[in-house]
């Protein structure tokens, strides 16, 4: 069996352990197996790709500085999950004081072409979601992601980190210390919002 | 009697809707009433569209993972390089442990011999499994009086007295922590740097004075953008000349404006990232 197979198998906590006995490759296995977490969480922040990848690489820098010092009181995912939305918070306050729009999209022109006019920029198709063909729901759902960049950032945060499936309302409430039921209204508000905005 | 509806239950609010769809609230939102109320059923569908959107709109880019291993081996091997190991018994840790079971068990011996002067304390055979490279130096209590010296006879266990904290006055294993900490570190490979300046438009001006033919990139938010590739002393050089230019360094990685003597320049290319961020209200 290969080292990379054997990793696959093991735990996270075998994982960190044999880290913390020198095995590089296992932070690595780890990094494989969470960085797009971490992505996700600090975009569902941020509402930003660059900063969300600049704080996905921040949040692995961390943990392994603190590896060596971690005991396994909690899952691993859920300290990972804790130090990426911590920075990507910082982050967010960061921006927001230096006055930085919170949600732009980094795919739109560098210079010049703003196309912010509060409109969604793009043709929203035909609301009927029957069978009309797949482009018309490739298109929707790009436009599902320009549109969630705009939305308020509690609402995005909420909504991003229910759709990575691993979460469930009470694991979201936890890491974003709100009640469950602000969870439930924030996720349901930021659905409906979206659907509003794309004519769904 | 009257005739009976279609849907006879009511249309769920939006969030029982929604945590039903999540599967969060399967017992209070009948599925039957989605299934034949066409604006529920409207409503699920666009929920689904939406997870789906959402889902592969927030698959990173193919190199993200790639880049963060690159910045983990760097953070390690520059961890490694200043001593730090990962392993709960590596040599470090293992020196350190033996050291203070070298002072205990110095401080035990004193406790059990009268006052004997100044001498070594039995450390050699444990100091010989330490590396050579951390010395253990322990320091026991300044000579007494020749005469309570000389009245104590040779191999004369004694009573203990208690040792006052005067009594001892260090006890060492290689470099104090301070000292340590004092070391001047290389840069990393790659460092990124948010300036804040008062006038973009200045700043660039600066920007291109110090830094000739380097290309910037305006960002959507206002700021502006460069990466340069530098050799280590220059990087601390170029830092100094942005301080002096009235920028104000906001990262806190080093290298730091008025503190280049803790970089150890190894004559190394740093890829040096920076943004001009500038000042609210400007």
């Amino acid at each position: 069996m290969s080292k990379n197979t054997t990793e696959t198998a093991l735990t996270d906590a075998e994982l960190v352990t044999r880290f913390q006995n020198g095995d590089r490759s296992a932070y690595e296995a780890l990094v494989d197996r969470h960085s797009e977490k971490a992505y996700q969480i600090a975009y569902g922040v941020l509402g930003n790709r660059e900063d969300a990848e600049e704080v996905a690489q921040d949040v692995f820098i961390r943990i392994m500085r603190a590896l060596t010092h971690f005991r396994g009181d909690a899952e691993f995912t859920t300290w990972m999950y804790r130090i990426a939305i911590n920075l990507a918070r910082n982050k967010y306050r960061w921006n927001k004081s230096r006055g930085v729009p919170q949600s732009f999209s980094l795919d739109a022109p560098i210079e010049g072409g703003d196309n912010d006019s509060g409109n969604p920029g793009f043709d929203v198709p035909s609301p009927r979601l029957g069978p009309d063909g797949q482009a018309v729901i490739g298109e929707l759902e790009r436009n599902v992601m320009v549109e969630l960049e705009k939305l308020p950032d509690i609402y995005r945060e909420a909504l991003v980190m229910r759709n990575m499936e691993e979460l469930d309302y009470n694991q979201i409430a936890d890491l974003l210390g709100c009640k469950l039921g602000t969870i439930k209204s924030r996720i349901a508000r930021a659905r409906e919002e979206l659907r509003r905005r794309l004519n769904l | 009697m009257s005739e009976k509806p279609p849907n006879p239950s009511p249309c769920p609010d939006l969030e029982s809707l929604s945590a039903w769809f999540d599967g969060e609230e399967e017992q209070e939102v009948a599925a039957g009433h989605v299934e034949a109320c066409p604006e529920c059923n409207r409503k699920v569908d666009a929920y689904g569209v939406i997870r789906k959107g959402v889902r592969q709109g927030l698959a990173p880019a193919n190199d993200l993972i790639h880049r963060i291993k690159a910045a983990c081996g760097r953070e390690h091997a520059s961890r490694l390089s200043r001593g730090w190991a990962p392993h709960p018994f590596s040599p470090l840790r293992l020196a350190w442990a033996a050291g203070l079971v070298l002072v205990a068990g110095g401080l035990s011996l004193l406790l059990s011999r009268p006052p004997r002067g100044a001498q070594a304390l039995p450390v050699a055979a444990g100091a010989a499994a330490l590396p050579s490279a951390m010395p253990v130096n322990v320091v026991t209590p300044a000579a007494p009086k020749p005469a309570a010296l000389a009245a104590a006879p040779a191999g004369d266990s004694g009573v203990a007295r208690p040792v006052a904290a005067g009594d001892l006055r260090l006890v060492s294993l290689g470099a104090p922590p301070a000292a340590a900490a004092a070391v001047p570190q290389p840069l990393p490979a790659r460092i990124r740097h948010v300036w804040v300046v008062g006038d973009l438009a200045a700043a660039r001006g600066i920007v291109g004075r110090t830094l000739p033919g380097q290309p910037l990139a305006s960002t959507r938010n206002g700021s502006l953008r460069g990466e340069v590739e530098l050799r280590d002393a220059d990087v601390v050089r170029l830092v100094e000349a942005l301080q002096a230019a009235g920028f104000s360094l906001v990262s806190p990685q080093a290298p730091q404006p008025g503190a280049g003597q803790q970089v150890a320049v190894q004559g190394r290319p740093v890829a040096y990232a920076f943004e001009l961020v500038p000042a609210a209200g400007k």
